[in-house]
């Protein structure tokens, strides 16, 4: 069984996804009509904030992971009561 | 008739893979309700995704672009990429655990088990149906739409009052019947297979229509170019406040009964990590061709050098225009397969979710556990997903265009509930009472704000922004605030009840 992250790797890693609600919002090409590669710019950074998104949640699966959960689901008279 | 052939292809290909995957049905309620827990990391992606993902990423995006630029990804999109995998993260996975330890299938068995309230069950139930309905409406109508669009003068002997298309009561009428053949069979597990395979679909062929549009056009540069460019900025096509308060909306997949249904098929926790990562990745895959398409049609012409589009060009048909005009009958044909590939995927999980709700929900605890046989219960939800899916088609024939809008709302509803599943999870101190009050507000606020709309303009949220800030912020907070004030002012759950739903963390 692999070692559950730690309470403060666990925040860390949650206020990386509030800087992220943070950033979605865009301050910088607002009102750019620059056009990079035949996209407009603001949708270029669309796109890297949903890389940064999707990369970001790579970290929280390798390094901030619940492990408790599956513990839980797993433990006890697990699923018997129901279906 | 290509499109047609290729319709009728795409159609057969998706019952054969419904019919394949039911021959793993291993016959107990389990299966039928939750694919017996077991579904591994690909198919559990592929169904989450195809699951939240509707027309609205082909046919809407594409048309939002076309009106308001690349404002449109942002609002939606943007804020999904993040949001959905944090709703997965933080409630998904959470609710995957309390369903596999204590046996539950849909979200009222867990309401009603975390505050030991039937009362919540009864409130919670008609509002829950009530925002699915119009969904699964406006999935079947924008399917004959599509279909009606693409096939007009294809049979012009047989569909006279139509100018030769695909009637929409057909389309839908046939839509209905290839979803029902494969939930019918095999239950939630021929949608999850279902949904993985139409997933593949319309993300190819938004991937597919992207790339020869751009040819067609010069080049992605050129096209870009040539279009408007009024298109590539945000300022000027959505305001500031309403731009950020559109982070409500994602939330709303926290809500939905369908995508709870399909939480609790995963084998293990471990079986979301996939989703987190690759359902933000496949957001930007599906939405990003379909913005560009949207943008490029503002300065398209003709090959006689006229604009292909107008102020005047309704804006769901774009797709379809771009389409047409600078692909072949046979990608014409596929991108439509696409299209109600994206409606499908989401029908055909609905469609089980009602019929479990309606069994487990209505039913079963009615009637007692112990009074039916396993087999029975399997085919009482045979029997509500084959009256759900007679129903939701004939009120389609009548529904008038105007539940589009409603549709739109439906997500509104979803959102503005949040908090009630939030405080389930996070709140020791949530009582029943203050979730009933939530519920209540929600609907209360909810039908002042679409009243409104339809009373202000077209019955569309975004024709009631007070302030500039998006209505489904107030429902939200009025929800949230009735949770909060009656919780504290109720009698806290048992020291059982918080015990079983906040076990002891482990220390770290």
């Amino acid at each position: 069984m692999s070692k559950p992250a730690s309470r403060r790797r666990r925040w860390f890693f949650y206020g990386l996804l509030v800087i992220l609600f943070v950033f979605h919002h865009d301050y910088f090409f607002w009102d750019w009509h620059i056009v990079i590669g035949g996209i407009p710019a603001g949708l270029v950074y669309d796109m890297l904030y949903s890389s940064i998104c999707a990369f970001t949640w790579w970290m929280m699966v390798r390094f901030a992971w619940p492990d408790e959960l599956e513990e839980f689901a797993d433990s006890g008279e697990g699923g018997k009561e129901g279906l | 008739m290509t499109q047609i052939w290729i319709i009728v292809i795409y159609l057969s290909l998706l019952v054969g893979v419904g019919l394949i995957s039911a021959q793993f049905f291993r016959g107990t309620s389990r299966d039928f309700f939750v694919v017996s827990r077991s579904i591994g990391p690909f198919l559990l992606l592929m169904s989450v995704f195809g699951t939240t993902m509707t027309a609205f990423a082909m046919v809407g995006s594409s048309g939002g672009a076309f009106k308001d630029g690349i404002a449109v990804y942002g609002k939606v999109a943007g804020w999904s990429v993040l949001l959905h995998s944090a709703v997965f993260f933080f409630i998904g996975m959470k609710l995957w655990a309390f369903g596999k330890r204590y046996g539950h299938v849909t979200q009222i068995q867990f309401f009603r088990a975390r505050f030991e309230s039937d009362a919540l069950g009864y409130v919670l139930f008609p509002v829950l149906v009530g925002l699915v309905i119009p969904y699964l409406l406006v999935g079947l109508l924008g399917a004959g739409a599509t279909v009606q669009g693409v096939t007009r003068g294809a049979l012009p002997e047989v569909f006279t009052s139509t100018g030769g298309a695909v009637p929409p009561w057909l389309t839908s009428g046939v839509i209905c019947l290839v979803v029902m053949s494969y939930v019918f069979a095999g239950g939630m597990r021929s949608a999850a297979w279902a949904n993985a395979f139409q997933t593949c679909i319309f993300m190819v062929m938004a991937v597919v229509a992207f790339w020869m549009i751009a040819q067609n056009l010069g080049g992605m540069n050129a096209a870009t170019m040539a279009a408007d460019d009024n298109k590539f900025i945000r300022e000027g096509n959505v305001g500031q406040l309403e731009y950020f308060t559109y982070f409500f909306i994602p939330l709303s997949v926290a809500m939905f009964p369908h995508l709870f249904q399909h939480w609790l098929t995963a084998k293990r926790a471990k079986t979301f990590r996939l989703t987190l990562i690759a359902h933000p990745i496949f957001i930007m895959i599906t939405w990003i061709p379909c913005i560009l398409i949207g943008i490029w049609a503002t300065g398209a012409m003709t090959p006689d050098g006229m604009p292909l589009t107008s102020d005047k060009t309704p804006a769901n048909a774009v797709l379809g225009i771009m389409v047409k005009n600078f692909t072949t009958p046979v990608l014409s044909g596929l991108v439509t397969a696409g299209v109600l590939a994206a409606i499908m995927s989401s029908l055909d999980s609905q469609f089980v979710a009602l019929g479990t709700m309606f069994t487990q929900d209505v039913v079963v605890k009615a009637a007692g556990k112990k009074r039916f046989s396993d087999r029975q219960i399997i085919w009482l939800a045979r029997g509500f997903i084959t009256g759900i899916v007679l129903l939701t088609w004939i009120i389609s024939l009548f529904a008038p265009k105007a539940i589009f809008p409603l549709g739109v709302w439906c997500f509104t509803g979803f959102a503005a509930l949040f908090p009630i599943v939030f405080v389930a999870l996070y709140w020791k101190r949530a009582t029943a009472a203050g979730v009933i009050a939530g519920v209540l507000a929600t609907a209360v606020t909810w039908i002042i704000f679409f009243t409104w709309s339809n009373v202000a303009g077209t019955g569309r949220p975004g024709d009631v922004l007070l302030w500039g800030i998006n209505p489904v912020a107030y429902i939200f907070g009025a929800c949230a605030l009735a949770v909060l004030v009656v919780s504290l002012v109720t009698r806290p759950p048992t020291e059982d009840t918080v015990a079983k739903y906040f076990p002891q963390k482990n220390p770290s």
